[in-house]
């Protein structure tokens, strides 16, 4: 009985134990938190004491929490960072999320209402920000705009983009509109001798004799047209469709509303693809091909032409001069479709957008002067420190309006200024490049998209049935252009998919989209 | 070995020749990555699977050793790991013990609650204001306690400490041993396979742990090496899908990847060997006589 009885205290004694164990540990931590933080406190005070001393006139710096996105290996250092703190009057205090997890973090935050006074919202159909929107939860900053001078500049179409029931409830991360084009090749063109392409046709051409032409002249047939992935937006279809003249995801037939998979010129570029694979002027595996096996093909003098983000050209030419130092590439935007004009399609012109969650910032006033740091945050000097950092440290001005990046500050540029993109609003400029010929095509050419761009009309609505099951439905039509290119239906086939679509509750999206679109 | 037939020995043949086959299946990718690390970027791109670098090079660990943030994550990884380990075990041990008793009271109920949460969790965010609550949000207690037990190595211990023979125990009472030496001096020695096995389950998961500094640290210093690895792997190989959005996502070097997968990997295959002897002992062995 005694045994027993030992025995069970000392069970008791274990469980205690764990017990005590935890609690110790929580206890512990706050412990050192507290005393980590009382310094910190201390040293932030005496700053600003030293701050006011030296500029007495200047207001109380703004506090702002920031929950944006990190898209390097590590947060920026306090180099540039600082600057900015100090040329608008703010302490920033961020919060760095790793992109890799940003739903994840955004939809806790959001849920447990850990957020911050700035939060960074990439995807805006993101449904848990739409529902936190629409809830009330954040400000509603579109009537404030007019009093700034840059933010009251900003671009209708992106605002209208950028909106929820055609609510602003943020600040635009500005974009290009479209920086879709051809990458190109120089040298392989100049040795098959022929001119740039202007025409599908010529295009078509020019990937034939690519790849029997021997155009790396190395005496063996191992080279093929261009390298495409497995996406269809990204990769080359879509860009190629608005070349045929396909609309932008959504387009007008009879007045009303319809998918682009529904017009003529959606099936046209898929034979135009068809015949392409067919012929193997594009990679056999592209429908299973990542984007680094895409990049691969190119870089490694396999492929001539690339078909995308002409912004990609600066990586490839980076890691094509490895291979071969003698390689020269060139950028094509301009692609007459069959009716003798160029065309490309358009993005929302924006990536996601800078909101403020009411719980955070309370007043009125708080709102205005966070609005007016995103107002300062717009000018053209703050906008070169948070894309090209310090003069004379990360960069050098030639004529005083191109820049010249330094090259021996590439590791440190890294480090300094690369993740302050992240917060970067407006685009008040366009950073001229100095002694760069393909950067500067490169910004040319997006500038000059602008004239023959193809917006997607239903951009700015909302379908409930598409923000639900939309990218499930999109799968049906994706598998159907994949199986049409690669010969396994026919376009009989590929109308009995578009049946399934609609079937699944395409109607209803169609249906809900000209609603919203009659309502505009 | 004649008087083998030619059957038998054709068994063999294939068997090591499938064997083999796996062996490398495992090994090679692995070597790939670890030559791939000590090559220069210019070879790596002209050979699509190198195995032995001509052209070494220590680039990429240079410019991974450039700053200090892999040092410092790679000392998180480590503290969390033996932090962690140790936690784990001692409350595993504790509580698997106790466990083990049949004379413990409501045994059955608690049983039924740890194996209730193998089957069923409480989803992300309400594990999330738990941690909130406790005030372990952006501290290494958050990557360390709510994970401190796992279910299944919980109830491995416990099996194990079951089997321990009765009379043991009572032999080590009549020569005068307390409840806590009994267990220390007597039940964890003579299960150290078990716990040697244990340790290595806790100490792989700890140095794996990303998801939850992810979720509950936002302080990057505190982040452990496969927090950045995750980071550039993603990055690097546009996993994300879509369209990388060229002002923000520069993609890294493929042999700085290969570097931090190396840095990221070594350290936890050092400790195998050492835990080896333990898998090999028989588990008893000799304890109990006749």
């Amino acid at each position: 009985m005694n045994s027993l009885l030992r025995r069970r205290m000392l069970v008791l004694i274990c469980v205690l134990a764990l017990v005590v164990t935890i609690f110790a540990g929580c206890a512990g931590n706050n412990e050192a938190e507290e005393t980590t933080a009382a310094p910190a406190a201390g040293e932030v005070k005496g700053e600003t004491k030293a701050a006011e001393l030296a500029a007495e006139v200047k207001e109380e710096p703004l506090d702002l929490t920031w929950m944006a996105i990190l898209y390097t290996t590590a947060p920026p250092s306090d180099v540039v960072l600082s600057k900015l703190e100090e040329a608008t009057n703010t302490k920033l205090n961020i919060t760095w999320i790793p992109d890799a997890v940003k739903e994840d973090k955004i939809n806790i935050a959001l849920a447990s209402n850990t957020l911050a006074k700035v939060v960074t919202i990439q995807d805006i159909k993101n449904s848990a920000y739409l529902n936190a929107a629409r809830a009330g939860m954040f400000w509603e900053v579109g009537p404030y705009l007019k009093d700034y001078p840059n933010l009251s500049q900003m671009n209708e179409t992106i605002l209208a983009n950028s909106a929820i029931d055609g609510k602003n409830y943020g600040i635009y991360r500005e974009r290009d509109l479209s920086r879709q084009g051809i990458i190109i090749r120089k040298d392989w063109l100049e040795k098959v001798g022929l001119p740039e392409p202007k025409t599908l046709d010529d295009l078509y051409n020019v990937l034939k004799a690519f790849k029997e032409k021997d155009p790396d002249g190395n005496g063996k047939n191992d080279t093929f047209g261009m390298p495409d992935r497995n996406d269809l937006k990204f990769g080359l279809f879509k860009t190629v469709a608005s070349y045929h003249g396909t609309p932008n995801d959504w387009g007008l037939k009879d007045g009303k509303l319809a998918p682009e998979f529904m017009f003529d010129e959606y099936v046209n570029t898929m034979k135009y693809v068809k015949k392409l694979y067919d012929e193997g002027l594009i990679n056999e595996d592209f429908a299973v091909s990542s984007k680094q096996q895409q990049w691969d093909y190119f870089t490694t003098e396999k492929a001539g032409i690339y078909i995308g983000n002409m912004d990609d050209s600066k990586n490839l030419k980076n890691t094509l001069l490895k291979v071969n130092p003698n390689a020269q590439l060139d950028l094509i935007n301009r692609i007459e479709g069959p009716d003798g004009k160029p065309h490309v399609w358009s993005q929302a012109g924006h990536n996601g957008v800078f909101v403020f969650p009411k719980s955070e910032v309370k007043t009125e006033e708080e709102l205005k002067r966070i609005l007016a740091f995103f107002d300062k945050l717009g000018e053209p000097e703050m906008y070169r420190l948070t894309q090209l950092g310090l003069e004379s440290v990360h960069y050098n001005t030639v004529d005083g309006k191109f820049f010249e990046l330094i090259k021996d500050a590439d590791a440190v540029r890294e480090v300094d200024v690369r993740p302050l993109a992240s917060i970067q609003g407006l685009k008040p400029e366009v950073l001229k490049p100095a002694n760069d010929p393909l950067k500067e095509k490169n910004t040319e050419l997006n500038d000059d998209n602008v004239n023959f761009i193809v917006p997607n009309p239903a951009e700015a609505l909302q379908s409930a049935t598409f923000s639900e099951k939309g990218n499930e439905m999109k799968k049906i039509i994706d598998d159907a252009t994949y199986k049409f290119i690669l010969s396994s239906i026919d376009e009989a086939g590929f109308q009995a998919e578009i049946e399934k679509w609609k079937a699944q509750g395409g109607d209803q999206v169609i249906a809900e989209y000209n609603e919203a679109y009659a309502k505009k | 070995m004649n008087s083998r037939g030619f059957a038998s020995r054709a068994f063999d043949l294939v068997n090591y020749t499938l064997l083999i086959i796996f062996a490398l299946l495992t090994i090679l990718p692995f070597i790939h990555v670890f030559a791939a690390s000590f090559t220069s970027v210019e070879e790596y791109l002209e050979k699509p699977f190198i195995l032995i670098p001509t052209d070494w090079s220590l680039d990429a660990y240079r410019v991974i050793f450039s700053t200090n943030v892999i040092f410092r994550s790679l000392l998180n990884s480590i503290f969390i790991t033996v932090a962690g380990t140790l936690i784990s075990m001692l409350l595993s041990v504790l509580m698997a013990y106790g466990l083990a008793r049949r004379d413990l009271v409501g045994r059955r109920f608690i049983m039924f609650m740890v194996v209730f949460t193998l089957m069923f969790s409480g989803g992300l965010i309400p594990t999330f204001l738990v941690v909130r609550s406790l005030g372990m949000l952006d501290s290494y207690w958050a990557m360390l306690i709510p994970s401190a037990i796992n279910a299944f190595n919980l109830i491995i211990l416990k099996n194990f400490f079951q089997n321990l023979p009765d009379g043991l125990e009572e032999s080590a009472k009549i020569d005068g041993a307390s409840d806590f030496g009994i267990l220390f001096r007597i039940v964890i020695p003579l299960s150290m396979p078990a716990i040697a096995t244990i340790s290595l389950f806790y100490g792989v998961a700890y140095w794996n742990l990303f998801y939850q500094a992810l979720i509950y640290v936002n302080d990057s210093e505190k982040w452990p090496i496969q927090v950045l690895l995750r980071q550039l792997v993603i990055l690097s190989s546009g996993l994300q899908g879509g369209d990388v959005d060229s002002d923000l996502v520069r993609p890294p070097e493929q042999t700085i990847k290969m570097a931090v997968i190396v840095v990221a990997t070594v350290p936890i295959l050092c400790v195998y060997p050492f835990i080896q002897k333990y898998f090999a002992k028989g588990v008893l062995l000799g304890s109990v006589k006749g």
